[in-house]
């Protein structure tokens, strides 16, 4: 086992990832940024290094500044959590030329997932389902008509160079079908000087549930089963749980080992993470292959017992992995939320600065993977995340009441935070009843505006809390500086006694 | 801030606290609402005409209160013009300021509720975009300006159909909180 590992990371995963180091007696070495010289993970990690000014391409992305801080601290490998450096080949093969151990995949996995149409590729040809779609960009109409009957209603024309829904149409009706393809092609041809355009079959209320797989290097492939990630906003997985609430136990098994062979495609080593789209039947289908560790990683963690960093550090130690396929087995239910600084009612802007105070809920089944303390700053240059936080408990209703009562407790002040939509999340009922689809923001969303004030006794008691803080705050300032409310206050007083001196 | 205090017997000062709450309400725009110490730890709290007694504290993030046997431990984020207060149905937004302050104010004509002429950014970032000039009317919903934060680009949009006076910023500027970005043309 390594005996010091670089971290090139920031915020919470890097924390996460020192945690496991500290509790396999493992040397730390963080690298940071000009702009996160007080940050929590510098303090935490055993030595650190700074890499650069505060733009991440500077930093945290200078393949060259991190190497030279694993030369020069003696690190022996390499854990580049999600995000920055961790999907980036180049990186990889820079570790293995310089004789680091990268915590990761072969840099020929991370290339081969990678590049989607390459992979879609490599997942038929390894029998593994994907949505059914043509490989090429297809010109004629009548052909294309042809195929999308040939696949079923609806169907999705989308822009081979597409992007932000530009070129793309949803057709349900077999009769309007040329209609859209002719239109997708001109709008594909305006937005982006190329005309050519997809036909794949579109996914009714779609699920997003991925798989979990560990691979090491002595042959051994597991499934560590399945994180529901379907509370997405703008692409931005909200909250996520495991078990699937209606996945099917043959299903289940099912992705599980259809997982083990996409990874095996691609000579697989380490943690990653398969991704389907569960359809209302419950067929899935292959969306892409994450190379590395993910943000919701402990959900898993919390119903296997498994910790995902450590048998990746065995992993890349080139040990067997401590776990077989019959030791694993999903116990009770866990559900993590992503605490992040943006205002909901201000269009999720971003909202950066210092908290002054945080409070993290505990009690028995309960993980908070922070990255930030009372006094830090939430940097307007990275991610916005405050932490990751989990919940287990025996069933999923006692794990939602759980976290509901956590949510309650969880306070951030200083800045604004999602942690009200987080309970909206919980409260929609989709999601309650655990039916919920990759659509369901926008019914939290409607929810949301839908709902009345506070209520009365609420309203009431909150004016009488800020009243009395604000008395009290006077009160206290008068006694810090020796006065007596009266004259530090009273600015009537005083202007008194500035008259009668002046006199 | 607080207001006149004889000594009560005991040593214990008698204060009262009065406070102007802003509440942004076009039917009733303030609220006056006032604090008196009982001693003991016991407040009378009187909001408009209703006075409700109480027993409270400041606590870590906050303040403890009872409302007879009623416990309630409410968090109080301070944010200077602002107190966030959260309860079990949502979190309240209070601007109480100090009766004599806002009485001051008022007279120098800064008091609240006054038309803002400028948008200010809601954050630190750089700006991306400003699609509009001066002079244009432009409605409701649209964007103004567009700041880069932390990865992501914010749309900040028009509340109201306005005419733009002067745009103070262009694409690559750093701005911070409360920074002028656009000056809107509004009648006196």
């Amino acid at each position: 086992m390594f005996s010091k590992v670089l971290i090139a990371n920031r915020g919470e995963i890097a924390i996460r990832v020192m945690r496991t180091l500290r509790e396999l007696g493992i040397r730390s070495v963080a690298v940071y940024s000009e702009a996160d010289r007080e940050a929590l993970h510098v303090r935490y990690a055993d030595e650190a290094y700074c890499v650069g000014p505060a733009a991440s391409r500077d930093s945290y992305l200078r393949i060259d500044r991190i190497l030279e801080v694993a030369k020069q601290s003696g690190a022996e490998a390499i854990h580049p959590g999600y995000g920055f450096l961790s999907e980036n080949s180049e990186f990889a093969e820079a570790c293995a030329e310089a004789g680091v151990v990268f915590i990761g995949p072969p840099a020929q996995a991370i290339v081969a997932m990678g590049e989607k149409t390459g992979a879609r590729r490599m997942m038929i040809a390894a029998e593994v389902p994907v949505v059914p779609g043509l490989e090429r960009p297809i010109e004629d109409a009548q052909a294309a008509y042809d195929y999308a009957e040939s696949i079923g209603y609806p169907v999705l024309i989308k822009a081979a160079a597409g992007g932000g829904g530009k070129g793309m149409r949803r057709v349900d009706d077999p009769a309007r079908f040329i209609e859209a393809f002719e239109g997708a092609r001109r709008e594909a041809a305006s937005a982006f000087g190329n005309a050519d355009v997809y036909v794949e079959k579109w996914i009714v209320q779609p699920k997003h549930v991925e798989i979990q797989v560990l691979a090491d290097t002595h042959g051994n492939v597991v499934h560590l089963f399945e994180r529901d990630c379907s509370v997405q906003r703008r692409h931005q997985k909200v909250v996520e749980e495991s078990p699937c609430p209606v996945l099917r136990d043959d299903v289940r098994q099912k992705m599980g080992a259809v997982a083990v062979q996409a990874a095996r495609a691609v000579d697989y080593v380490g943690a990653g993470t398969v991704e389907f789209l569960l359809d209302v039947n419950q067929d899935f289908y292959f969306l892409e292959m994450n190379t590395r560790l993910q943000v919701e990683h402990p959900v898993t963690e919390m119903v296997t017992g498994v910790d995902l960093v450590e048998q990746q550090l065995r992993i890349a130690a080139g040990q067997p992995m401590s776990v077989t396929q019959d030791d694993l087995a999903q116990t009770g239910h866990a559900i993590e939320v992503r605490v992040y600084a943006e205002d909901p009612d201000n269009n999720f802007l971003p909202s950066p600065g210092r908290i002054t105070r945080l409070h993290v809920p505990t009690g028995p089944g309960v993980r908070d993977d922070g990255g930030y303390e009372t006094g830090t700053e939430v940097s307007l240059h990275y991610d916005p995340m405050i932490s990751k936080f989990i919940v287990h408990a025996e069933t999923r209703e006692k794990a939602i009441g759980r976290l509901l009562r956590c949510l309650d407790e969880y306070d951030v002040q200083g800045i604004d935070t999602n942690l009200e939509f987080l309970v909206d999340c919980l409260r929609v009922a989709p999601f309650a009843e655990g039916t919920y689809d990759t659509g369901v923001v926008s019914e939290i969303q409607a929810a949301r505006e839908a709902r009345e004030g506070l209520d009365d006794d609420d309203a009431k008691h909150a004016r009488i809390a800020a009243a009395l803080y604000r008395h009290l705050h006077s009160a206290k300032r008068a006694a810090a500086t020796g006065e007596t409310p009266s004259t530090t206050t009273n600015g009537w007083s005083r202007y008194g006694r500035f008259r009668t001196l002046g006199r | 801030m607080a207001g006149s205090a004889p000594w009560a017997g005991e040593g214990e000062p008698m204060t009262t606290t009065k406070l102007v709450e802003i509440t942004g309400d076009k039917d009733e725009p303030t609220r006056d609402i006032a604090v008196e110490a009982l001693g003991d730890g016991r407040y009378a709290v009187t909001i408009g005409d209703e006075t409700t007694e109480v027993e409270g504290h400041l606590v870590d993030g906050g303040v403890a209160l009872r409302i007879g046997a009623l416990s309630r431990d409410l968090r109080v984020d301070d944010r200077g013009d602002a107190l966030l207060v959260r309860t079990p149905s949502g979190r309240a937004r209070l601007e109480l300021v100090d009766a004599r302050t806002y009485a001051l104010q008022a007279a120098l004509g800064q008091g609240a509720g006054a038309l803002k002429p400028e948008l200010v950014s809601p954050m630190a970032g750089k700006v991306v975009l400003t699609p509009v000039s001066a002079g244009d009317e432009v409605t409701e919903g649209t964007t103004l300006v567009i700041v880069e934060a932390m990865k992501m680009e914010n749309e900040i949009r028009a509340v109201a159909d306005v005419r733009i006076k002067d745009v103070r910023v262009a694409p690559g500027d750093l701005v911070n909180p409360g920074d002028v970005l656009v000056v809107f043309d509004v009648e006196e």
